[in-house]
């Protein structure tokens, strides 16, 4: 028996067993109001590159959920269902209201800081091997409940690429996420990229340097052509 | 929703020792053309890669879309990390000395050849006894750093599915 977990806007979500393994099924769903052909290019790009994005990352020693199974004909990935995980998003919620505390300055929460810079970390070990996510946001970065192991998942808007532009739009698009759902702790960022300088030893400063001039354009784009 | 597997048949797999007639078995099944599939354990790492392996086999003959032209082929080309058919079943296919075999297939093909094995079945579960480690990760390409995340398990399956 599979059931439905969740439904985004590109994917539905199965959980079930397989072989006596916990399952999480992504099927991605046709979208009606686009062209055919051309959705279905797109949905096959995108499955394409999750699982391209699932085994880089893995084969560098990044933590991403075993692929088991991939039914072509449905564009459905079907995967580890990493138990006791939630998503950094909910970590962060949990250690800011246990808290109960108003005051939100840095200092005052050194497991957020830890978790800031592991997020980081392995932000930065994806770009030292030219891998962007696409899609850093704190939902797609999964924590192990009661540790800092970090699991990166949903890698569809993932490419190979070595410039610093692309991967400082990687580390903006996880910044604008961090800002609106946990504006109360801006600070945590800079413990984010402290991690970043920590295993990009490829182009972390470079990447850096670029972020600065990404913030001030406000928007993710590449500005080509 | 409705998996795929849920709907496959049931094929056996069996994992034998002391193996004096390999080469006997291979023929036999050979030139019966029997979709049974007999491989070396010694790139193994565990049942379920054989699983793994098999839902893929299945999926794929089940709308003709096997890249091989026989079930048995299309098992080892699901376990192979190689796009080269040839090389994968040279590399994962049973030879004439081996001394223990893994058999999977249809198991009223299986009950036809079971008494002719000259060996000692012995429980899946034990299939890592016969696991040569490093030539696991020098066929799959598994770096160190992948293992420190990963176990060997995880790595494998993953590139048989991804393929």
């Amino acid at each position: 028996m599979f059931d439905l977990v969740s439904q985004g806007a590109e994917a539905r979500l199965y959980a079930g067993e397989y072989e006596g393994r916990p399952v999480i099924v992504k099927e991605r769903f046709r979208k009606a109001y686009r062209h055919q052909d051309l959705d279905d290019r797109l949905t096959k790009e995108r499955l394409k590159a999750e699982l391209r994005g699932i085994q880089r990352a893995k084969a560098i020693g990044i933590r991403t959920p075993t692929v088991y199974f991939v039914d072509v004909k449905k564009n459905s990935i079907y995967m580890e269902r990493v138990e006791d995980v939630e998503t950094v998003n909910t970590t962060i919620g949990k250690l800011l209201q246990e808290s109960g505390k108003c005051d939100y300055s840095k200092h005052k929460f050194p497991q957020l800081e830890v978790l800031g810079h592991e997020v980081g970390k392995i932000v930065g070990k994806l770009h030292q091997a030219d891998i962007i996510h696409g899609d850093l946001t704190t939902s797609n970065i999964l924590v192990k409940i009661n540790s800092n192991e970090l699991i990166l998942i949903d890698f569809g808007l993932s490419h190979m690429e070595d410039c610093v532009e692309d991967k400082g739009v990687d580390l903006y698009v996880l910044e604008r996420a961090l800002a609106s759902t946990h504006s109360n702790i801006p600070w945590i960022f800079e413990h984010v990229l402290d991690g970043y300088k920590q295993t990009n030893s490829k182009d972390g400063i470079q990447v850096l340097k670029k972020l600065d001039e990404v913030r001030l354009r406000g928007r993710k784009r590449t500005m080509v052509g | 929703m409705d998996p795929f597997f849920l709907n496959e048949g049931k094929l056996t797999r069996a994992l034998y020792q002391n193996v004096s007639n390999a080469g006997e078995l291979r023929k036999l099944i050979l030139t019966a053309q029997l979709p049974l599939c007999l491989l070396k354990p010694k790139f193994i790492v565990d049942d379920f890669q054989l699983s793994v392996a098999i839902t893929k086999a299945l999926y794929n003959q089940k709308d003709n879309m096997m890249t091989t032209k026989t079930f048995p082929s299309e098992l080892i080309y699901c376990l192979s990390p190689l796009r080269n058919i040839n090389q994968s079943l040279k590399i994962f296919g049973s030879e004439e000395n081996d001394t223990d075999v893994i058999i999977v297939g249809d198991e009223g093909f299986f009950q036809t050849i079971k008494d002719s094995i000259k060996g000692d079945e012995i429980e899946l579960s034990e299939i890592s006894k016969f696991t040569d480690f490093q030539s696991v990760i020098d066929l799959y390409e598994i770096t160190h750093e992948e293992l420190t995340k990963s176990s060997l398990l995880d790595s494998v399956v993953t590139r048989m599915a991804t393929k």
